[in-house]
């Protein structure tokens, strides 16, 4: 009789492959998209959707890309109700363990406010290649989307970003 | 701060910002993840699985679409009138006329509604009486009151526009207008889509037309009297009857009822009788609401009727005059876009679960549908914000004011035409005007 327990181990190994590969950028762009406790959430929900369909993904081009869409409709349906909260400040975030993250981000309040105002791929664009520091390519394959695409909505969320900063600024 | 100092600065502080993103957010150990798998349930959107006649006619339809291409399917006759107009009419209309209200700034929502029980999807709107109150009365397509509140203010502008029951911030639920969502035609008053057929109304001449996909149109029928002008035209669910607001002398409303393949018409309760063109209830029937006026008389009692075009047997569901047709949105926030695709989907019978959600909130729309087993992905934007992705194996239609990407969801390489069938299937019930 087959051990049931070895063909699992070997899948988990090969899961653990897949989530080495795609998670960093998966969750990356999703708490930026959506902000640390949604975004969260929504890797998570993708990972599982991942482990569930582990065949499929194994045969992806980009699991990256598709992963990152599973994990946009789990964010919307979470995030249906509600206001994209500034990453790393949800409410009673005084509470919520960030620890030296919070009172990071609490001394820069402008720029999650700014962020805030753009829509969730453009704050996604922006902080992977600007806060991150990845390629087009790299941006783009998280995102799911060709680089010209990143391109436009990296190009216009700086476009606001620097409106509201500057203005801010000025003001 | 010059902008290089700025930008300088800004990477400095994204930089920041992510190492903190990283630190709020760590990664979650593989066998969390493998233990949360079997907890994750994902529903299926409400409304998502149609009947399995919409299956079918869905099914015909796409095929259909496949075979003649989108233009055609919006030319359902030839046994119409052949003058066609190149491009959409440009005279401006003698315009609809709108309930003068003097003195009284209009409220955006109606004043608070109490459900007194489950709302269904759609519903018929009216107006209690002075004597009740002149209460604002939500009822189903029986006649049985759903929901009742005071108008606040607030009162329907377009019957042909429809009305959203909608929840507010803090609760309430109140009545407002619905957005317009079908593109306009250039020069006409109104236009609506369904069954696969565009008509529009005021456009210049007394007629009602019938708008192609290419933005040409031929009229279906003429001036129902020597003065007047029709307001709007509303396509029944199967695209086979159009219900025509008339607007004759003395501002009478007078609703008719053309037949779309041959352009005839006749007055649903008389040619002389105050009656307003509401729209169509799910199962064909027309619903129409009459009443007496300083103008007109009154060949049926007052109230609001459901109307078989067919065998023209009418039933009454309410002694109320009616003023619009309700949409429930308390749980389903879309926009304008979302709207158009739930609708065409719809239409079409196209399941949308498995993949994607409509985007709730901007513009902009991320959603999918199942074509021919595939499930398509479609993301629509206004024309403003096109992204051309050349060489990504994505097809990108402008059609009216919106630009859609079709593609396929977990395919990197579609099947031979599938996407060019699958959105001509859907532009063919999107009714807008195909760019060139």
């Amino acid at each position: 009789m087959a051990d049931p327990v070895a063909p699992v181990a070997g899948r988990r190994t090969v899961f653990a492959g897949v989530v080495g590969r795609v998670e960093p950028g998966l969750r990356r762009a999703l708490v930026a998209a959506y902000g640390v406790d949604v975004g969260s959430e929504a890797t998570a929900d993708a990972l599982a959707w991942a482990w569930e369909h582990l065949d499929r993904v194994e045969g992806m081009d980009n699991p990256r890309g598709y992963l990152w869409r599973v994990g946009q409709t789990s964010a919307r349906r979470a995030a249906r109700h509600s206001r994209w909260e500034a990453p790393g400040l949800p409410a009673g975030s005084g509470s919520s363990g960030l620890g030296a993250a919070v009172d990071e981000i609490a001394s820069d309040p402008a720029l999650p406010a700014a962020l805030a105002r753009l829509t969730p791929r453009q704050r996604a664009a922006v902080l992977l290649v600007h806060g991150y520091g990845y390629t087009l390519a790299e941006a783009a394959g998280a995102l799911g989307c060709g680089v010209s695409s990143l391109r436009n909505h990296l190009a216009r969320g700086l476009v606001h970003l620097r409106t509201t900063l500057g203005a801010d600024a000025d003001a | 701060m010059p902008d290089h100092d700025l930008d300088l600065d800004l990477d400095r502080r994204l930089a920041r910002l992510a190492r903190s993103l990283d630190e709020a957010a760590p990664p979650l150990p593989v066998d969390e993840i493998i233990a949360r798998a079997g907890k994750v349930r994902r529903r299926p959107l409400a409304g998502s699985t149609p009947p399995r006649l919409l299956v079918a006619a869905g099914a015909m339809a796409a095929t259909v679409a496949a075979a003649v291409g989108v233009t055609v399917l919006f030319d359902r006759d030839g046994s119409r009138p052949a003058d066609v107009v190149a491009g959409p009419p440009t005279t401006p209309s003698a315009g609809p006329t709108t309930p003068a209200v003097t003195g009284v700034e209009r409220a955006d929502a109606s004043g608070p509604v109490t459900l007194e029980r489950s709302l269904p999807a759609t519903g018929v709107l009216s107006v209690a009486g002075p004597d009740d109150g002149g209460a604002l009365v939500l009822l189903d397509f029986s006649g049985s009151q759903v929901g009742r509140g005071s108008p606040g203010g607030w009162y329907t502008n377009d019957p042909d526009r429809g009305v959203d029951v909608v929840s507010t911030d803090t609760g309430a639920i109140v009545v407002r207008e619905a957005p317009p969502l079908r593109d306009p035609v250039p020069g006409c008053a109104a236009v609506h889509g369904g069954g696969g057929l565009r008509v529009a109304a005021g456009c210049g001449d007394p007629e009602v037309r019938v708008v192609s996909a290419d933005g040409t149109s031929t009229p279906l029928t003429g001036a129902a009297g020597a003065v007047g002008h029709w307001r709007y035209a509303i396509a029944s669910p199967d695209g086979a009857w159009v219900l025509a607001q008339w607007s004759a002398e003395c501002e009478l409303p007078v609703a008719y009822l053309v037949d779309a393949r041959t352009g005839e018409r006749s007055a649903v309760v008389s040619e002389t009788a105050h009656s307003t063109a509401l729209g169509w209830a799910p199962d064909g029937r027309a619903v129409v609401s009459t009443a007496g006026g300083a103008c007109g008389d009154t060949a049926w009692e007052a109230g609001t009727y459901l109307v078989d075009p067919d065998s023209d047997t009418r039933t009454r569901i309410s002694p109320l005059q009616s003023s619009a047709l309700f949409t429930d949105r308390r749980q389903y926030v879309a926009n304008r876009i979302e709207r158009m695709i739930d609708q065409a989907t719809a239409e079409l019978g196209f399941a949308r679960e498995g993949c994607g959600e409509p985007d709730h909130g901007g513009e902009n729309v991320f959603t999918c549908f199942t074509f021919e087993g595939h499930a398509i992905e479609v993301s629509a934007r206004p024309v403003a914000e096109v992204i051309d992705e050349p060489g990504s194996g994505r097809l990108r239609v402008v059609c009216g004011s919106v630009s859609y990407t079709f593609g396929e969801f977990d395919i990197s390489r579609p099947p031979a035409g599938l996407l060019e069938r699958a959105s001509a299937a859907l532009l063919s019930r999107l009714y807008c005007t195909l760019e060139d």
